[in-house]
Order: structure tokens, then C-alpha cells, then sequence
């Protein structure tokens, strides 16, 4: 038995060495992003991470793009212009360009590429608004040599603030391959290009009262996010009006919003998330229950009067929410997700599967009313 | 006979089922039919164990009515019965393939894409050549230390992923339809009974019928119920509308979770470490198998036959990789309808006319 | 000059010097020179004490070749001034004045009219003798070992049986502190050379009347000591009669020390991992003993060895139960990830470098790029390079005496290491990688279960080398199966974990003291502690 296993042992060694790679002999790609090329279908941009010598640690970041026609394609053409083949394990941004998605031309590109195992399944995805090269140059900045830190940072303060959406790849695939809801991609640019307006009416990306466009170290912004119908997107919310798309959807935990008074003055407060929304699904009707919870930010105007102000701040975001849904109904995408109420009124796949459900969410009537706690509110205890 | 069987008690007889069955219900699943009508996989599991648990104890029953602590017993010595052993070798080849066939697509589409699956078949033969010829004892032990760290990995898996939770997902629930959920865990039988069918070869190690029937019992719905609860967090990642098409759900499931580690991803390490259970428990049929043959067919030492079949195992899941087409099609034909190969003998087994008399039951 | 000229250029050249030619009673060597096993030849001394004084003295002229070996001391003198008497006894061995004081000057002394001859030896050791021990024999090959052994043989004229004197007296080491088990708390005392002072050390602790010290020879024609410890009545019998058959079939030439013994009598040939535990501590030996375990002491031999072991012994320091329960359990679980963190941790960097480098986050992948820009060597060529060296350092370390030993490591460490990096040869990730890897291997108490640690690292590093994660796995399933097949002298090694048994601790949680005072443990002692 011993001489068997040690001859298995010995094929095993003579010819069953996996290809590997030194760790050095890769450059990693830190963002991946595709918009629509000049010459050719696609365009290709990846930020790669360049590692300095032993002694000098710090980073460098390159950005180098390709033409092609395909992830293949554009990989081969990549690493041909690059001294070191390009590794996508690290990689924690895709981008797809504004252009690419309004015809939902993404998809082929991308099903490709995810089909590669390095590429993390649920990779945070954006859109932004192209092209793609500036916005990667935009995260470039000399305040930090890490470029992961700041991004991460980047994409966790819009996930704290909730003027972002923020999912990943995964969950967009999710959306595209199941009805029950569209997607929501958080939407970023270069604050020099300007803003767009937004299905509402607002402007891309505003933050609290203002905007984004300052002058900081960084020259990109994550704000907003663009909405999507199945795979095609339909258009962008700005920041606050997402900010109410993710709460019902239950993504949404905190936020910083700016309410006009009757008086003109304004009110800053900051909401919180009570509990999970209730969400009701009729025939063509459907009433949502929001719970929230707000911090107002000058007190004084609070104990003025108390039950004025908060029915005054929840009839702003009942009109809010339902322009916000006439917007989204109108332009076809389901942000809200009432199609995963209305699959669970199914008892099997094929009665789900054979039931147009965007034509009734088109014509569904819907029923917001939120409930607001001031804090300190003496109901409350 | 060098058997290798040994002795083995309760807690590592549970262990080496609970891993088995765990590793049965989720790895070893047929994609396209379990999630072809909507999400039902973690009701199956749980229908299809109890099955398997039914059909366990009714042989356990028969083992005390009739004397002997293992299915060898049950078969008779002429030729013919003989023969009743060779479905249920078969079905436990066929068992014993289900998972490694299952981690080997996985590693090549996600872990060593340039590899051919040849290579990875070579690290693989050596292990569980030596598994199935150091017997019994050994896999029981190696199962009971492996059992722990299993455990943490699946549960840390499950418990990581609850950020992606969504209750929403499991909907529509085939409630609508079920005879087809009982039908689907009547095909799962090849996976929840293999474990205790296994068990059942190799009783004669344990110390007596009790400690192998209260070793198998809880192995079994230990490790049904965790599998199920691994498919209802499934479930809950991922709609049945991707679950159908995905190579390795589980995996997956690992890798859906993005909060940025600033040291480590583990996601490689746990697949990995699944991967030592699955050979573990392939390794388990594989030795099970090898004993009923050499039992049947007075074979006096187990080690060929083990190493034979751990080779037409490979073999077969290379002939799968290679002649997708055709093999592939006959393979999931087979794995569909390996409850057969249980079902058939099992009456004949329990009911064989002879050798029918009381024996004293042991304590 | 023509015969410097011929001796230079002729190939046949002719023979002129000494060769100590081979003598092969057993044919020509195979090509391959392997020896085949033999057992020692040993020859037993028959036959019995002569009434002639002369033919004894002969006899014992002969045996102890006393033309050439000056060792042997024969001392005739006259009993009672009458009967011709030998005194024979070991130079070195036997203690000169014993041998003046309590033998030589009574036996002048002592009147032996009226005594008959033959009634001798009896009524000399009854009368004469102030010995604590004395023996009558008339067996040749009993005089001989008692000779070799330091005692004195007194042989008289005409009668058919020898008086054995115990007059041991040579020079051993007095007890020290032990050198490789040293511990903060707990005694500090060590096994030495002498076998009496051994077994002595260990009486002292286990003051009770079923703890056995059954004296044998080792077997082999040196005929070594051996002292088979144990407690009669909670050791379990089967096991006792295991040991003694196995010890039964140890036949040969070679020195026996503990280590020897047990390469002789173990199960597993070919396992790294050692399968009797080696102390030389007497605290630890007496607490395997009063766990139902067996004590091997030698003569020569600083060390006792435990048997039956489990994995769990080898991580066990001889103070884990000195110290309260949770410091404990924390100082275990410390000791548990330094000994996996030995074995696994260069493997499972190779396989993330060479073949996963995406499960690396991206913060370190830039450290370790950074670190390699300018080295040259592969990284597992690198890490094989920095685990060799480390090993030689170690080496190096143990067998330099002293301070220069301690000199040895921190040069090794640092300024080796440190030679290594600015030279390029290495990268700082790999030497921290290799360095924590030899830190986890020192938090093994064992030296044998250290040095099986560090096989299994290069067995997993090739592995991981080969084919990542998955070599790991491989052969991380082999290792653990094969240790879950061992058993040490009919112990499973992964005992009482697999297979379960009744314990009072775990191998992660050290249990409380109180629970281990009524615990029974997977040894399957005859009478369970109470």
C-alpha cells in the first residue's frame, strides 16, 4: 500500500504542478470601467496600482484604457501596453460609462468579464458620467498615497449618508435577470463637467443644501444615483430623492436632508431609519408606511411647536415620495421594488414568470405615509 | 480479511454522517431541476432527510429482528442475492462522485482556470486512495477532528452573509405544487440516504446496533438540518432565477459579501477547507462500497477494491469533464434516478426469505 | 624518481597502505549496500561458582581479561585467617573504603572454626558482613553483571556459591535543573545519568506503596539498565504486558539510551511525530505515571520516557497545571496557534502568493510587492532558502555550548536576516513570515514534536508550491488521517478527541483543576481515579 500511494504521490508531483505566478509579476487593477469606444464598441479603463521600490513604499496609480470588442480583447490589448500582466482579484470599482447604459449595451461586455473567477462577483458598481479616464484621474490625489483607503472611504460615506445607492454587481444582475425590482447604481462625475438634472427635477448630484462642487483634493464625486430598467438606464435621481427611494426599498439608514419652512427659513435635519417599512400590495394599490426618526439641528425651532413642524416635514415627504414614484413609474423602472411584494402572492414560478407585472406597476397606485418621531419627543417615552 | 474496519463510536460515527449528509444536501445538488419551478431546495432537503432517516431505521429494525450489525448481513450468501449488493456499490459510487464532481467544476471555473481537471484529479487520487485504505476508523476519526472546524467554516460562511439576506428572495415558495417537492426529495435520496447507507456497510465497527443506529440518527438530522438552513441563507442570496444557472452557488455565496477585509479574504480557504470534507465524505461511500463488494464477494483485503474504485470514480468524473455532451447526460440521467439502485434492492434485502429467525438482541 | 613518476601516472597503482578491508561473513554487499535487520548475538554465561578457589580465579582471569584490563580489582585474602578467600570487584565502580571497611576488615576479624565449608558464604554474610544488601549466587553470569555493575564478588575456597556486595559508589552528576523543560513555577529539578537517583526522584514524589519500579534489562548485549515505572493496580495490565513484550524483542549491540528505545518498540516507523513522550522532568514523569502510564527510565540516560502519548501531551508544558484556569486555557490556546501557525503559516502564503494573490488584501499586496522588487529568487525558492536558514541556526544554536549558542541565534536572526535583505536575497514580508513561523515552533514545548512541525512545514510548503490551496488540502488531509490511524503503544493519537473518550479537559480549554481530580483520561486505566 505504501509503494501505491508514494507512486500516486510522485505522478502527482511529476505532472500535476499548477500554473502560478510570482505575487510581483502582476499589476493590480484597483478600478475596471467600460464606456462606449470611438473606433471601436467599447472602451476599456482600468487604474492600476504601481507599488514603489523597498525603500520608497509609496504608490503610484496609472490609468491606461483600450479599444475593443469585447473584455477579452480589451484584457489582451491591456497587457500588451502594460509590462506586467493585469490581475482584476484586487479590483474594487466597476464604472460603466453613462452612455453604454442608457442602451443597455453593458451587458454583453460585462457578462464576459465576470465569467473571469478573479473578478470579485460583487464589485461595487457605479455609473458615471464619461469619460471614465477623468473620473478615475479625479480619485488621484496627493493627500494620501493609498487610493483604496479614500475610495473605500468615498463609497462608505455615501452609503452613511444615503445620497448614494450603493450596490454591487451581483445585485445588479439580480435586477436585470428578476423582475422584482430595478436597479439603482450610485451615479459619480467630475465636478468640473457640471450637473445634469434628474427625473424630478433636481440636479445630479446635491449633498444636504448644496452640491458637491467644491474645490477639494478630490475631483470626482459619488452622489445620486441612475436608475435602470432592466438593463437600460432610464435616468438619474439626485441625491436627496434617492435618499427617499432607498427608504423604501429599506436601505436606508441615516441621512441629512433640508426642509423650506412655510416662512422660507430653512431646516436642517438629520433622519434615521425606526424600523422596516411597511409595505401593502393590492390589486393596482399599494400603501407604504415609512418610520423615521429626526434630529432636528436647531432645537429652538422644535419646542415652538412640535406637532406643526413634524406634520409639516411628513406631508414634504409624502409629496416628495410620490413625485419621486410618478417619476420612476413614468420612466418604466421598479426602483422601489414593489415587484417583490407582488411575487409573493405566487405559489409557483410559472404563474410568477407568466405575469406582466411592469405594465401594472405603470398603472399602480400608491399610498405613502410616513411617520416621523422628533427626537426627544415626549410620545416617545 | 483485512477489512480495515476497526472500531468507531458514537460521536465520530455521527460525525463522519453529519459531514456526509451536509456536504450530500449542499454540494452534491443538481441545479436545473432542484431550482427549475421556484425555491423549495431547503424543503426538499429537509423532506428528503427524513426519508433517508425512515428508510435507515427500517433496515436497523430488520438488523435486530434478524441478528448482524451490518446490511452484509441482510444479503444472503447464494450468488444471486449476491447481487443484491452490486445496486447499492453502485449507488454509492455514484455518491461518492456527486460532491467532488461538484468542488472539481467548481475549482476550475473559479480557483485554477488555466488547470485542467486532470490536474487537479492527481491531488486528488493519492488522498483519497489513502483515506479509503487506512478504513473506517480513520475516516471516523478524521471526521470527528474535522467536524469542528467545518462547522465554524459554515457557520461563519452563513453568518457572514447575512448582510445580503433578503427575505424576498425565497419568493415564489411551489407551494402549489407538491407532489413535485416530495418527488424531488425522492431524487435526492442518492445524497441524504447515501450517508446512512454507508453507515449501515461499515455497522460492524461500531459497538453495537444502538450506538450505530443513535450515531447515524443524529448524524443525519444534524446534517440535514444544517444543510437545510445552508440552503435557506441560499436562498435568501441569491433568487431562483440565478440559482439555476450557478455553478457553485456556495461559493458564491461566500463571495457576495463586500465589506472590504483590510487583511484577508478567506474565501478560498473555506471553499478549500469544504473541499477537505467533501473528499472526506467521497472517501467514506468509497470505503463503504469496497467493504460491501469484498463482503459480497469474498475479496480478503479491501484495499485493492478501494483503490480500484477511488480510480473508476476519477475516471468517471474525468470521462465527465471531457465527453460533457453524452457522458454528462448519462451521469445526470443516472444521479436523478440513483434512487432506484436504493430502492430496489432494499425491499428484496429486508424481506429475503431466509435467515428469517429471532435472534437475541444485544443491549 | 622513476618510482615517484610510476605511483603518479599508473593507475593500477600498487597497494601500500593500511585499509581496514570489510570482513563480510554474509557475502558482498547488494548494490545498494542496505544491511539487512540482525539481532544481536548475545551469548549467556553458563554455568556455576567451582569449589576451587583457583579455578574461579581463572575462570575470572579469563572473563575479565585482567592481563590486559587494569579495571579489575582481585583481592585474595584469608577468612578468619583460614580459608583462602577473593574479593573481585569493578575499579571506579566500587567504592574502595565500602569494600575495606565492611568487607576486608571483618572478614579478618571472623573466627570460622567449627563452621562447615560449605556454610560459608551464609554464615559470613550473617556474621561479618555490615552490608545492607547482600545476595548469595552460585551463577556464573550473576557474578559477571554484578561485577560490571560496581558491586564486589567474594568467592571462598570450597564452597559452591559467591556472596554479591552491593559497594556501588562511582561518581554521576548530582541533580540539576532541568535544561530544555524549564518552567516559571513547578520544581526545578532533573533526571540525571544514575538510574538510582532517578528512580529516587521520582519515589520521593509518589509516596505510595502500588507505585512499582520493576528493575529489567533493556535487552541487547550491553545489558542496560531499565526501570519500567508505573502504578500497580491503575496502569491497565494489558497495556504493562504490551510494553514488557515489546521491550522483550530488543536485541542489539548499539548503546541504549530513551530515544533508542523507543525507535525500537514503537508502531510507527515512518511518523514524524514522536510516540513516546521524552522528559526530563520528574514532576512530569510522576504525573504520566499517576495518570495509568508507564515511566521508562535507563542507566546513562538524563531522561525518562512516557508512554502511551497523545497529541495532546506534546503540547502540554510540565506547569499547564500550575497555573489558574483561565491564564491557562489562554497560555494553551497561545501554545495550539503558535504550532498551527508553525505548520501552515509559510504554506499558506506560498499558495496565496503563487496562486491566489487576489485573497491578499490590496494594502499588503502592495507591501509584498514593494518588498520584492529587487529580489531575485522565487518566492518559494525564497521561502525554502529563509526556512533552511532558519533551521541551521537553530542547529547551529543548540549544539554551540553556552553563551556562544545565544551569540549564534541573535546573529543568525538579525544580522543574517537583515545581510539577507539588502543583498536582495530576501524580502522583509517572507523573513517576518519565517521568523513568526519559528517563534510559533518554539511555543511547542516538545523538541521531537518541534522538529516533526517543521517536516510537516516543508511538506505543505511543496505542496502549496505545486498547487495552492489545493496542495494544502491534500496534503493537509493526508497528514491528518494518518495521525488519526497512529496510535501511540495502542493509544489513538488524537485521544480522547477522536475517538471520544471520557476527559476532564479539551485541548483549546484547559478544564478546572477540580474537574481533572475526579477525571478518568483515554490511557483506560485499570482503577479510575478517585
Amino acid at each position: 500500500m505504501r509503494r501505491i500511494f508514494i507512486m500516486l504521490l510522485c505522478c502527482t508531483l511529476l505532472l500535476g504542478c499548477m500554473q502560478s505566478k510570482n505575487i510581483d509579476e502582476y499589476a493590480y487593477v484597483l478600478n475596471v470601467g467600460v464606456e462606449r469606444g470611438t473606433t471601436m464598441p467599447y472602451l476599456m479603463t482600468v487604474l492600476v496600482s504601481v507599488p514603489g521600490g523597498t525603500e520608497d513604499t509609496k504608490v503610484e496609480n496609472v490609468v491606461i484604457t483600450a479599444e475593443a470588442r469585447s473584455f477579452s480583447e480589451a484584457c489582451e490589448t491591456l497587457n500588451a501596453a502594460y509590462p506586467s500582466r493585469l490581475s482584476f482579484a484586487r479590483a474594487s470599482l466597476l464604472a460603466i460609462g453613462e452612455d453604454l447604459a442608457k442602451d443597455g449595451a453593458q451587458s454583453a461586455f460585462l457578462d464576459f468579464a465576470f465569467g473571469k473567477p478573479d473578478l470579485w462577483p460583487n464589485l461595487r458598481t457605479v455609473v458615471v458620467k464619461p469619460p471614465i479616464r477623468d473620473v478615475f484621474e479625479g480619485w488621484i490625489t496627493e493627500a494620501d498615497p493609498s487610493l483604496r483607503k479614500i475610495k473605500t472611504a468615498v463609497g462608505d460615506l455615501a452609503i452613511e449618508s444615503g445620497i448614494a445607492a450603493d450596490i454591487g454587481y451581483s445585485t445588479y444582475l439580480e435586477a436585470i435577470s428578476d423582475k422584482r425590482f430595478d436597479a439603482m447604481l450610485a451615479y459619480a462625475g467630475v465636478n468640473e463637467y457640471g450637473l445634469e438634472p434628474d427625473l424630478i427635477g433636481g440636479e445630479a448630484y446635491p449633498h444636504v443644501g448644496g452640491s458637491l462642487l467644491v474645490e477639494s483634493a478630490l475631483k470626482t464625486s459619488t452622489a445620486g444615483s441612475a436608475v435602470f430598467d432592466g438593463d437600460r438606464m432610464v435616468g438619474i435621481l439626485d441625491g436627496r430623492h434617492t435618499m427617499e427611494t432607498l427608504m423604501v426599498t429599506d436601505a436606508f439608514r441615516k441621512g441629512e436632508m433640508r426642509f423650506t419652512l412655510p416662512d422660507g427659513s430653512a431646516l436642517d435635519a438629520t433622519l434615521y431609519r425606526m424600523r422596516a417599512p411597511k409595505v401593502r400590495l393590492g390589486h393596482g394599490e399599494a400603501t407604504v408606511e415609512l418610520f423615521l426618526e429626526a434630529d432636528i439641528l436647531e432645537p429652538a425651532l422644535v419646542s415652538a411647536d412640535r406637532d406643526a413642524l413634524k406634520t409639516f416635514l411628513q406631508d414634504q415627504l409624502e409629496t416628495e415620495l410620490r413625485a419621486v414614484l410618478s417619476a420612476l413609474q413614468q420612466a418604466g423602472s421598479d426602483a422601489m421594488g414593489f415587484g417583490r411584494f407582488r411575487a409573493k402572492q405566487f405559489r409557483t414560478a410559472a404563474d410568477w414568470e407568466a405575469c406582466d407585472w411592469k405594465a401594472e406597476y405603470r398603472s399602480l397606485r400608491v399610498a405613502f405615509s410616513v411617520t416621523l418621531m422628533l427626537s426627544h419627543d415626549p410620545e416617545r417615552e | 480479511m483485512n477489512l480495515r474496519i476497526g472500531a468507531f463510536g458514537r460521536q465520530e460515527t455521527a460525525s463522519m454522517v453529519l459531514i456526509a449528509a451536509f456536504f450530500g444536501g449542499c454540494f452534491g445538488m443538481d441545479s436545473h431541476a432542484l431550482y427549475a419551478d421556484g425555491n423549495a431546495s431547503y424543503l426538499v432537503q429537509i423532506i428528503a432527510t427524513v426519508q433517508a432517516l425512515l428508510l435507515f431505521e427500517g433496515t436497523v429494525w430488520v438488523l435486530r429482528l434478524r441478528g448482524g450489525n451490518d446490511i452484509s448481513a441482510l444479503i444472503g450468501r447464494s450468488r444471486i442475492k449476491r447481487l443484491l449488493a452490486v445496486p447499492i456499490v453502485l449507488a454509492l459510487m455514484l455518491a461518492a462522485m456527486q460532491p467532488l464532481e461538484s468542488f472539481l467544476l467548481t475549482m476550475t471555473q473559479y480557483v485554477f482556470t488555466d488547470a485542467k481537471q486532470v490536474i487537479a484529479c492527481l491531488y486528488l487520487l493519492p488522498c483519497l486512495f489513502l483515506l479509503t485504505a487506512l478504513g473506517a476508523e480513520t475516516l471516523m476519526r478524521t471526521a470527528r477532528i474535522l467536524l469542528p472546524i467545518l462547522l465554524l467554516s459554515i457557520v461563519a460562511a452563513v453568518l457572514s452573509g447575512i448582510g445580503q439576506y433578503r427575505l424576498y428572495r425565497i419568493h415564489p415558495i411551489p407551494l402549489g405544487e407538491p407532489f413535485r417537492i416530495f418527488t424531488q426529495a425522492g431524487s435526492a435520496q442518492i445524497r441524504a440516504a447515501a450517508p446512512l447507507l454507508a453507515l449501515l456497510c461499515v455497522g460492524e465497527g461500531t459497538q453495537d446496533r444502538m450506538a450505530m443506529r443513535s450515531g447515524g440518527r443524529i448524524g443525519a438530522i444534524a446534517g440535514g438540518l444544517i444543510a437545510a438552513a445552508a440552503l435557506f441563507a441560499l436562498s435568501m442570496t441569491f433568487p431562483y432565477t440565478q440559482l439555476v444557472d450557478m455553478p457553485a452557488p456556495f461559493y458564491r455565496m461566500l463571495v457576495e459579501v463586500r465589506a472590504e477585509n483590510p487583511t484577508l479574504r478567506l474565501d478560498r480557504a473555506v471553499l478549500f477547507l469544504w473541499f477537505s470534507g467533501a473528499i472526506l465524505s467521497s472517501a467514506f461511500y468509497l470505503y463503504a462500497a469496497s467493504v460491501l463488494f469484498a463482503k459480497s464477494f469474498h475479496v480478503r483485503d479491501v484495499r485493492p477494491v478501494a483503490l480500484c474504485m477511488s480510480g473508476i470514480a476519477v475516471t468517471l468524473i474525468l470521462v465527465l469533464y471531457y465527453d460533457s455532451k453524452t457522458t454528462a447526460a448519462i451521469l445526470e440521467r443516472m444521479y436523478r434516478d440513483a434512487w432506484i439502485l436504493i430502492s430496489v434492492p432494499f425491499p428484496l434485502i429486508l424481506l429475503n426469505p431466509k435467515r428469517r429467525k429471532r435472534c437475541a438482541v444485544s443491549s | 624518481m622513476k618510482h615517484v613518476i610510476r605511483n603518479l601516472l599508473q593507475f593500477d597503482r600498487p597497494y601500500r597502505q593500511f585499509e581496514l578491508l570489510e570482513t563480510e561473513p554474509e557475502g558482498t554487499p547488494s548494490f545498494f549496500a542496505r544491511t539487512k535487520p540482525r539481532r544481536a548475538k548475545i551469548t549467556p554465561e553458563h554455568g556455576t561458582v567451582q569449589r576451587r578457589l583457583s579455578a574461579n580465579l581463572a575462570w575470572l582471569k579469563a572473563r575479565f581479561h585482567t592481563d590486559v584490563n587494569a579495571d579489575v580489582i582481585l583481592r585474595p585474602f584469608k577468612l578468619g585467617g583460614t580459608v583462602d578467600a577473593l574479593a573481585v570487584g569493578m575499579n571506579g565502580m566500587a567504592d574502595d573504603q565500602k569494600i575495606a571497611d565492611f568487607i576486608l576488615r571483618p572478614a579478618f576479624q571472623i573466627d570460622v572454626s567449627g563452621v562447615k565449608t560449605a556454610d560459608l558464604p551464609t554464615y559470613f554474610c550473617e556474621n561479618a558482613l555490615s552490608m545492607h544488601e547482600t545476595e548469595l549466587t552460585d551463577r556464573r553470569d550473576a557474578i559477571v553483571q554484578a561485577i560490571t555493575e560496581g558491586r564486589t564478588a567474594i568467592l571462598l575456597d570450597g564452597a559452591k556459591e559467591a556472596i554479591l556486595c552491593d559497594t556501588r559508589g562511582f561518581v554521576s552528576r548530582a541533580v540539576g535543573e532541568p535544561q530544555n523543560e524549564m518552567t516559571i513555577m513547578g520544581p526545578k529539578e532533573a533526571f540525571t545519568e544514575n538510574i538510582r537517583t532517578n528512580v529516587t526522584l521520582l519515589r520521593r514524589i509518589l509516596k505510595r506503596p502500588d507505585f512499582v519500579c520493576e528493575f529489567r534489562d533493556a535487552g541487547g548485549t550491553n545489558r542496560t539498565k531499565l526501570v519500567l515505572c508505573y502504578l500497580d493496580g491503575t496502569v491497565n495490565p494489558a497495556l504493562l504486558s504490551e510494553v514488557k513484550r515489546r521491550l522483550d524483542t530488543i536485541s542489539t549491540d548499539m548503546r541504549l539510551t530513551v530515544g533508542r528505545v523507543e525507535q525500537l518498540i514503537e508502531d510507527y516507523t515512518y511518523l514524524p511525530l514522536p510516540q513516546m513522550l521524552k522528559t526530563e522532568r520528574p514532576d512530569r514523569a510522576a504525573s504520566a505515571v499517576l495518570d495509568g502510564r508507564i515511566a521508562l527510565l535507563l542507566e546513562g540516560c538524563p531522561q525518562a520516557g512516557v508512554l502511551p502519548i497523545t497529541i495532546a501531551d506534546l503540547l502540554a508544558s510540565g506547569e499547564d497545571l500550575d497555573m489558574r484556569q483561565p491564564v491557562g486555557t489562554v497560555v494553551l490556546l497561545i501554545r495550539m496557534i503558535g504550532a498551527v501557525l508553525s505548520t501552515y503559516l509559510p504554506a499558506y502564503f506560498l499558495a496565496l502568493a503563487l496562486h491566489h494573490p487576489g485573497q491578499l488584501s490590496g494594502e499588503i499586496l502592495e507591501t509584498v510587492v514593494a518588498s520584492r522588487a529587487m529580489v531575485f529568487l522565487p518566492l518559494w525558492m525564497e521561502m525554502i532558502f529563509l526556512l533552511l536558514v532558519f533551521q541551521l541556526v537553530r542547529e547551529a544554536g543548540l549544539r554551540v555550548p553556552g553563551s556562544i549558542g545565544h551569540a549564534i541565534g541573535i546573529i543568525g536572526g538579525l544580522l543574517l536576516g537583515q545581510a539577507a535583505v539588502s543583498a536582495n536575497i530576501v524580502s522583509t514580508v517572507v523573513l517576518i513570515i519565517v521568523a513568526l513561523t519559528g517563534l510559533g515552533n518554539f511555543a511547542i514545548p516538545d523538541y521531537s514534536a518541534q522538529v516533526a512541525a517543521a517536516y510537516y512545514r516543508v511538506l505543505l510548503c511543496v505542496a502549496a508550491t505545486l498547487a495552492g490551496l489545493l496542495g494544502i488540502t491534500a496534503a493537509g488531509l493526508c497528514v491528518t488521517a494518518v495521525m488519526c490511524s497512529a496510535k501511540s503503544f495502542g493509544v489513538p493519537f488524537f485521544a480522547p478527541f477522536a475517538p471520544v473518550t471520557k476527559h476532564a479537559g479539551h485541548l483549546l480549554f484547559r478544564s478546572r483543576i477540580r474537574n481533572r481530580a475526579s477525571s478518568t483520561d483515554p490511557m483506560n486505566p485499570e482503577r479510575r481515579r478517585a
